[in-house]
């Protein structure tokens, strides 16, 4: 068969390469031998480059010459005296060499360059070199001592001289365990790491470039010779020829790509195999260094490595990963710097998850990226967020699971997803983030109908993402569906069955759906027994549980799973963990629905720190903290700091966020608030209505409508316009009441403002109705000393004061002055308020001079204060005059009408106000 | 055909044969320099035809044939091992140049596991086109003209023309990754 083809290839070999193709298929050979023959015809052309170069001359180079290096020695140098021969390197012969140095001689590892006569140009770029490597000191690089030429003109280079072994026989020869080479390895990143900090590539690490000294010291050699060494010979000889060591060098290397720190990354990544599986991984061997070690026929494992299976055992997961990322193809793909690599390392060595991923993935997720750059520029950062959350997704169960299988399909289906929404798609409708997810959903049913376990997960990732994209009711089905299968697919109280409940659960709770949420975690709760498996999934389930009873008004039952979720967590995680980190988040929020916001800050700070800490600044979770952070401070009270943070959240959303969400209505809501006790009331109409609009337009169903309604009712209110504040007070209620149920804080809350406003009304029964309903139901759902409880006395007082039932009104104002005095401190504008109630109830009861002291006292506290708490301004000289009046002062009266009068209009009141009105009768009767 | 009849490997005396060739040749190569030939085979013709000079005229060699199929042989053992001892990296000696755009050797570096590639080559012609195989030997690592391989084997010159031509392409087929 073979001479057959023989004889085909004589046949055509000859023949114009035109009339090759008619000739071979007259030949009427099979398949195979056509390929074969077109191979060998197409090869004519090019000789094996070997079979161009004479075999003796071969020979003779490959040989090379140690006599002429042994004449050299005695010889001197520069200042140096060659007193052995160590070895020669591609382009050069290193020799030890000393010198007198005072109170000994100096020994230097001396490098002589074989490059011929020097160009004037390229002594100047090696004077310069050898410049910059003369400032890189660092313990762990061997230092360049000098460099120069000989008298003869042949340069040189003296560095420290090292004596050691090379990093892997040294590992070898002290049988160095797994956590000892890599501490090994994790000095040397740092080395290469600050090398490239003074902007010095090594291009050529290896080991033998890597010793450890007679003291255990890292030293790496030749750092930047490289470099120095090649652009001297391209001066020198007219080759395109490139210095690298193959086994180590990166592919661009080889291609003469450019030469970056990803090549001493690289480098670094074939070093750390070698280490690990006393294999050259990268090009020769499978990049997997599990799978290389566990190669029965391979050499032996290094020694101090536990055995074969084991060691395999170790490598699988982390280190593969991170060997894969070092080892990527593309220099891209790879670790951004050595100074990463030792992060991941330290990670590994810490126990901590390592940031290594498989990079075929990343590849594809930038390649995507750069694909739809169009699209992505619409929704710019959550793109990257939801491909990033997706591919890590995606690998962190392949880590979990090692179902290589599984992993693979679903990365499959992931791939396929984003390439076929790509093919032949107009430039002009490149898909959304959205549209990604929502395809995504749908395709689920159809191209994983044979894995339903695979159909089950997939619909729960997709489902997350859309869920916390703000996507409700894309999220809906997939993650109802999800938790529904679980119950088919895995054992009650199992991890995975625990995470797709969760998945549902957090929908609901993101929905508004309180009592399904508590009821499906109550049964997730009670069925699954901790284990050290499922205890995050446990934290979590209970943490959002405890969530959907606080809304619920069930405070005590919530604090009761927050504090076993805590117990929980902190024990089996530790308290920097990113689970320690959502419980805190969960108690944070707890405090704060509890009005304890002392402590609410507190934690949100902590938060907050966590956020930025595990996250990176870039992250929504950043934002929502933020956000949750500021809405406490505006609670407490601290209107500068909430009023910055709030205006830096509504600024950047839609850096994080493609769509309106409820977080938005959120921003808007406090940001309106804090507007509120600032006065701006016309901004902080606008601002609740954006919200409005949001929740009648885009967010139909928002489970925050009733707080927008509050607060508009609240605004109307401020602005003295009684009816429609009455209209959205109401409207607000039964919103609340529909939501949240008949026990929740926020119902009492809104009961609560519809008291003042019924109050305001002088509709006094069915606002003191209002208003005993809302202390009882804000007690019930957080607690006794919730302020809002003595905000409700002064209204009551206010009312009693109104229909004349003094010592009523008296006690009222007295519980409501005690409560904020606590939870505020005394000049706190809520206890200054309730404070000018009882002088006036004072008054009322007739003692006159008691009440004018307090309200001048009172006067010069808020004369003191902030903007805030001038706008108490107004009622307190209005009362103050009352006091005068009764104490027989006039003038006194007078003067202090018309500075209220004064305030109000200058604080935008308008003549046909109730308060302007009455200002104007007193200074008119007083006229006549 | 002269293929089994030259295996140098057959007898003892062959072997110690073989060995002399070899010794011979290693002591002389590197004192070589180029003088003449073409240039695949620069050196290499001076080199084994002075050994021939000193050599083939012994009457242990039978014939002319016999001592350059030796010779052949021989050099190819010393490249691959030239070649393994170069690849048994010492200190510093593990850099190497790759590209070889220039092809004045000494001034660019071969990597010397281009040899090893070579010789699993050849040991695959070797049982593809035994006689191709021969060409490969006689003229480049014998050194031997075109016009001398057609006359020790006992062939015209077209076919020797041909045989190289096919051998080429056959080695860079077996060279090229697949």
């Amino acid at each position: 068969m073979s001479a057959s083809l023989r004889d085909c290839f004589d046949a055509l070999v000859d023949l114009r390469p035109t009339d090759r193709a008619h000739a071979l298929q007259a030949m009427g050979l099979s398949a195979g031998d056509q390929a074969r023959l077109h191979a060998l015809l197409a090869a004519t052309d090019e000789a094996p480059r070997l079979l161009q170069t004479p075999a003796v001359a071969l020979v003779d180079q490959w040989r090379g010459d140690p006599t002429i290096a042994e004449h050299l020695i005695g010889e001197h140098v520069g200042p140096f005296r060659i007193t052995d021969w160590l070895g020669n390197g591609g382009s050069s012969i290193v020799f030890k060499g000393e010198r007198d140095a005072g109170d000994g001689a100096q020994i230097v590892a001396l490098k002589l360059l074989q490059t011929g006569r020097y160009s004037a140009a390229a002594r100047q770029r090696f004077a310069r070199e050898q410049a910059i490597l003369a400032t890189l000191t660092h313990p762990n690089i061997a230092r360049l001592i000098e460099g120069g030429l000989s008298a003869s003109g042949v340069p040189y280079i003296a560095m420290e001289y090292v004596e050691g072994l090379p990093i892997t026989r040294h590992a070898e020869a002290a049988s160095a365990s797994l956590m000892e080479r890599l501490r090994i390895f994790h000095t040397l990143c740092l080395a290469v790491e600050a090398a490239h900090g003074s902007l010095v590539v090594h291009r050529d690490l290896k080991p033998s470039n890597v010793f450890i000294d007679r003291h255990g010291v890292v030293k790496v050699l030749d750092f930047g010779l490289a470099k120095l060494l090649d652009d001297s010979d391209s001066a020198t000889t007219h080759t395109q020829a490139i210095m690298l060591t193959p086994d180590y060098a990166a592919p661009e290397q080889f291609h003469a790509g450019p030469v970056t720190t990803a090549v001493d990354v690289y480098a670094l990544g074939v070093i750390l195999g070698e280490l690990l599986t006393g294999r050259l991984l990268g090009r020769h061997d499978a990049r997997n260094a599990s799978i290389a070690v566990s190669d029965e026929s391979a050499r032996a494992v290094p020694r101090g490595l536990a055995a074969r299976r084991m060691l395999a055992r170790q490598l699988r997961g982390d280190l593969d990963a991170i060997l894969a990322t070092a080892l990527a193809e593309e220099a891209t793909q790879r670790y951004r710097s050595a100074g990463m690599l030792a992060e991941d390392i330290q990670r590994f060595l810490g126990g901590r998850p390592v940031r290594a991923h498989p990079p075929s993935r990343w590849y594809r997720a930038q390649k995507f990226v750069r694909r739809h750059r169009g699209g992505v520029m619409m929704t710019g950062v959550v793109t990257l967020v939801v491909l990033a959350s997706l591919v890590i997704s995606v690998w962190q169960w392949r880590i979990a699971r090692t179902e290589a299988t599984r992993a693979n399909i679903t990365r499959d289906f992931l791939v396929h997803l984003f390439t076929v929404s790509d093919a032949g798609m107009p430039r002009d409708s490149v898909p959304t983030t959205q549209a990604l997810l929502r395809d995504a959903g749908r395709r689920i049913d159809d191209e994983l109908v044979e894995s339903p376990a695979l159909r089950s997960e997939m619909q729960l990732l997709i489902g997350n993402v859309s869920r916390d994209l703000g996507l409700l009711d894309d999220a809906a089905p997939l993650l109802q569906k999800a938790a529904q299968s679980a119950d088919v697919l895995y054992v009650p109280g199992e991890k995975r069955w625990v995470e797709a409940k969760i998945g549902y659960g957090t929908y609901l709770l993101a929905h508004g759906d309180y009592h399904a949420c508590i009821d499906l975690l109550s049964d997730v709760v009670g069925r699954t027994p901790p284990l050290d498996t499922n205890i995050d999934q446990l934290g979590h389930a209970l943490s959002l549980l405890a969530h959907a009873k606080s809304v619920t008004g069930r405070g005590e039952d919530a604090k009761a799973d927050l504090a076993h979720a805590h117990a929980l967590i902190f024990s089996a995680r530790g308290e920097q963990s990113l689970q320690a980190y959502k419980v805190l988040g969960e108690e944070a929020e707890f405090a704060y629905k509890s009005a304890d916001y002392k402590k609410a800050i507190e934690l949100k700070r902590a938060v907050l720190e966590g956020a930025i800490r595990l996250f990176g600044a870039d992250h929504a979770e950043v934002l929502q903290s933020r956000y949750s952070l500021a809405e406490s401070l505006h609670r407490a009270g601290d209107l500068a700091e909430a009023e910055q943070l709030i205006v830096r959240c509504e600024q950047e959303f839609s850096r994080y966020y493609p769509t309106p969400n409820e977080l938005l209505v959120d921003i808007l809501s406090t940001l309106g608030s804090i507007q509120v006790v600032k006065g701006e009331l016309d901004a902080a109409q606008k601002t609740f209505g954006r919200a409005y609009q949001l929740q009648t337009n885009e967010l139909i169903g928002s489970h925050t409508l009733g707080t927008t309604l509050h607060n508009l009712a609240a605004v109307a209110q401020q602005r003295d316009d009684n009816e429609e504040a009455l209209r959205y007070a109401e409207m607000a209620a039964d919103a609340k009441r529909r939501l949240f149920g008949p026990d929740s804080a926020e119902y009492g809350s809104v009961l609560r403002l519809l008291g003042q406003i019924q109050s305001d009304l002088k509709r006094y029964d069915e606002a003191v109705e209002s208003l005993v309903q809302s202390s009882t139901v804000i007690e019930k759902a957080t607690s006794a000393d919730n302020p809002m409880i003595s905000n409700n006395h002064v209204t009551l007082a206010k009312i009693e004061l109104a229909r004349g039932h003094i010592s009523a009104a008296r006690e009222h104002v007295h519980t409501a002055i005690g409560g904020l005095r606590k939870a505020y401190g005394d000049t706190h504008r809520f206890s200054l308020i309730a404070a000018i109630y009882a002088a006036k109830i004072e008054l009322a009861g007739g003692d006159a001079a008691a009440a004018l002291v307090a309200l001048r006292l009172l006067e010069t506290t808020i004369r003191r204060g902030d903007a805030a708490l001038k706008k108490l301004l107004p009622s307190t000289l209005e009362s103050i005059a009352d006091a005068e009046l009764a104490s027989g002062n006039r003038p006194g009266a007078e003067s202090a009408w018309r500075e209220a009068l004064a305030l109000r209009l200058a604080a935008g009141a308008r003549p046909q106000d109730d308060a302007v009105r009455k200002l104007q009768e007193h200074l008119q009767s007083t006229q006549h | 055909m002269a293929g089994s009849a030259h295996e140098p490997m057959a007898d003892q005396s062959a072997d110690t044969l073989f060995d002399i060739v070899y010794d011979r040749l290693k002591a002389m190569a590197g004192r070589q320099r180029a003088r003449g030939g073409s240039p695949a085979t620069l050196g290499t013709t001076e080199l084994v035809h002075e050994l021939y000079l000193r050599m083939g005229s012994e009457k242990r060699f039978g014939d002319p044939a016999q001592f350059f199929a030796y010779a052949a042989r021989a050099m190819r053992h010393i490249l691959i091992d030239t070649a393994t001892r170069k690849l048994q990296i010492k200190a510093g000696g593990d850099q190497r140049r790759v590209e070889m755009s220039d092809p004045l050797v000494g001034v660019v570096e071969i990597d010397p596991a281009l040899a090893l590639q070579l010789d699993a080559g050849l040991r695959a012609l070797e049982s593809d086109d035994a006689r191709a195989a021969q060409v490969v030997e006689l003229h480049y690592f014998a050194g031997l003209s075109m016009d001398q391989v057609a006359e020790i084997l006992g062939t015209s010159r077209r076919t020797v023309d041909r045989d190289w031509q096919y051998a080429r392409a056959f080695l860079a087929l077996h060279a090229a990754p697949s």
